[in-house]
């Protein structure tokens, strides 16, 4: 048997530890060869060492003070459980209060907006002004007179367009009867020119920013009779501003001729 | 005089009183277990971390995260081998963060370092054997290097470790004669 069949059996030995004994072959190699038993030797001492190492870094003393940090530890633990619990609770019934409160509000909310509406349903509309769609009666509109001044009214336009211009009508001729002072002006229109007379205000409004003077309120002195100064005019001297054609050439001999004559 | 006791919604005074009692059970049995797991746990901390400071606050922390848990635990039996876990999972975290924050310390001061080589005085000083030896400990697999840590502690026979750690104990004398052979061929 030779030492290189050995070496797996003497390192078993070696890490196995002081109490164990080698086999009867083994031992008789070991007493024989002298290599083999320092080698021997050798591993079992760095076994020894190796483990009185790991018994001295693995078997430390306990410090004294671990067990009461560990009980503080765990009194804090406790002690913060609570806490979080308790705050827990309370959060939750901050919230509830919360969501009741802002419930509430909405409803309150809702109840009011619809109240309102009912309100303005059931409130009486006032009177619309005097329709003027049917003057088949008098298609032309009544002449105004110095002491009746020209009304102003909001354009009364048949159902059908009624809808198109009511957002135009109100626009414009509502600021009107805001500075003509009254509360619901009129305006005498013929039935076939109402549209018309509604987009002539409004690009007359557009235009001028200003109100129409069809709709402004006349004062009492405006309404007097039209004085126009007399106008001079001087005599006119006419003359052809361009070459004549070939035809008032012509025309233009004849007449010399007759002067001639 | 008739007597109010304050009750949450929901909730009776009986049930709160179980409850309280059953956690004051738990509580008791988590001490009584302290006392004999603790220094167990600072032990396992102290292998892998070869500090005290740090070992006394990883096997803290071990235990107060086994208290929390405590009541989950369905075995109570296996109690020791759960909290042997937990302290060496922590402790190996610790000491993977530690390494990594001396290396972060230490590799821009000295980008191009070396080991210097050992020298006569160096290799007969008797913590020379500890470092190279802890190293060593450090390069092992983590199988066996708790197999290697528990059986070195006093008291632990094979057989224990193997029930501990719920393996066979032939798993536990393979993992043991590898790790000191993997020891022994690094120290040689």
């Amino acid at each position: 048997m030779t030492c290189h069949r050995y070496k797996h059996a003497l390192l078993q030995l070696a890490s196995a530890g002081v109490e164990t004994k080698p086999d009867s072959k083994l031992h008789a190699h070991l007493q024989t060869c002298s290599s083999c038993r320092s080698a021997f030797e050798n591993e079992r001492s760095l076994f020894a060492s190796i483990d009185s190492c790991l018994r001295s870094s693995a078997n430390s003393e306990l410090p004294s003070s671990f067990i009461p940090t560990v009980r503080a530890r765990f009194q804090q633990e406790d002690q913060h459980e609570i806490q979080q619990q308790s705050s827990t609770t309370r959060g939750s019934g901050r919230l509830t209060d919360r969501l009741v409160w802002a419930s509430a509000f909405a409803a309150a909310a809702i109840l009011l907006f619809i109240f309102t509406r009912l309100d303005l349903r059931l409130k009486p509309q006032p009177t619309e002004g005097p329709l003027v769609t049917q003057q088949a009666q008098s298609p032309v509109a009544p002449q105004t007179t110095a002491t009746e001044p020209l009304q102003v009214a909001d354009p009364q336009i048949a159902p059908a367009t009624r809808k198109r211009f009511a957002v135009k009508t109100a626009t414009t001729l509502n600021k009107h009867s805001v500075l003509t002072g009254r509360r619901e002006p009129e305006i005498l229109v013929p039935p076939d020119q109402e549209i018309l007379l509604a987009r002539y205000a409004d690009r007359w409004r557009r235009r001028h920013q200003s109100p129409s003077i069809l709709l402004t309120a006349m004062e009492p002195t405006q309404t007097d009779p039209l004085q126009v100064p007399l106008i001079q005019i001087a005599e006119l001297d006419v003359k052809p501003l361009a070459p004549l054609a070939p035809d008032q050439k012509n025309d233009q001999e004849y007449d010399q001729k007759y002067d001639q004559k | 005089m008739q007597e109010l006791v304050l009750i949450q919604p929901g909730h009776t005074a009986e049930t709160d009183l179980q409850r309280d009692a059953t956690e004051g059970a738990l509580r008791r049995e988590f001490e009584e277990r302290l006392a004999e797991c603790g220094p167990l746990a600072f032990r396992v901390a102290r292998g892998v971390l070869r500090n005290t400071a740090d070992a006394e606050d990883v096997a803290q922390d071990a235990i107060l995260r086994a208290y929390r848990r405590f009541d989950k635990l369905r075995d109570r039996a296996r109690f020791k081998a759960w909290l042997v876990r937990i302290t060496f999972r922590l402790a190996l975290d610790r000491a993977k963060s530690s390494n990594r924050r001396q290396h972060r310390e230490t590799s821009w001061a000295q980008p191009e370092r070396k080991p210097a080589p050992p020298t006569a005085e160096d290799l007969a000083a008797a913590n020379q054997f500890r470092s190279r030896l802890d190293r060593a400990v450090d390069e092992l697999p983590e199988k066996q290097r708790l197999v290697l840590l528990l059986s070195a502690m006093e008291g632990h026979s094979l057989e224990e470790v193997a029930a501990l750690l719920n393996i066979p104990i032939g798993t536990v004398k393979s993992r043991l004669f590898f790790a000191r052979k993997q020891l022994a061929e690094k120290l040689r």
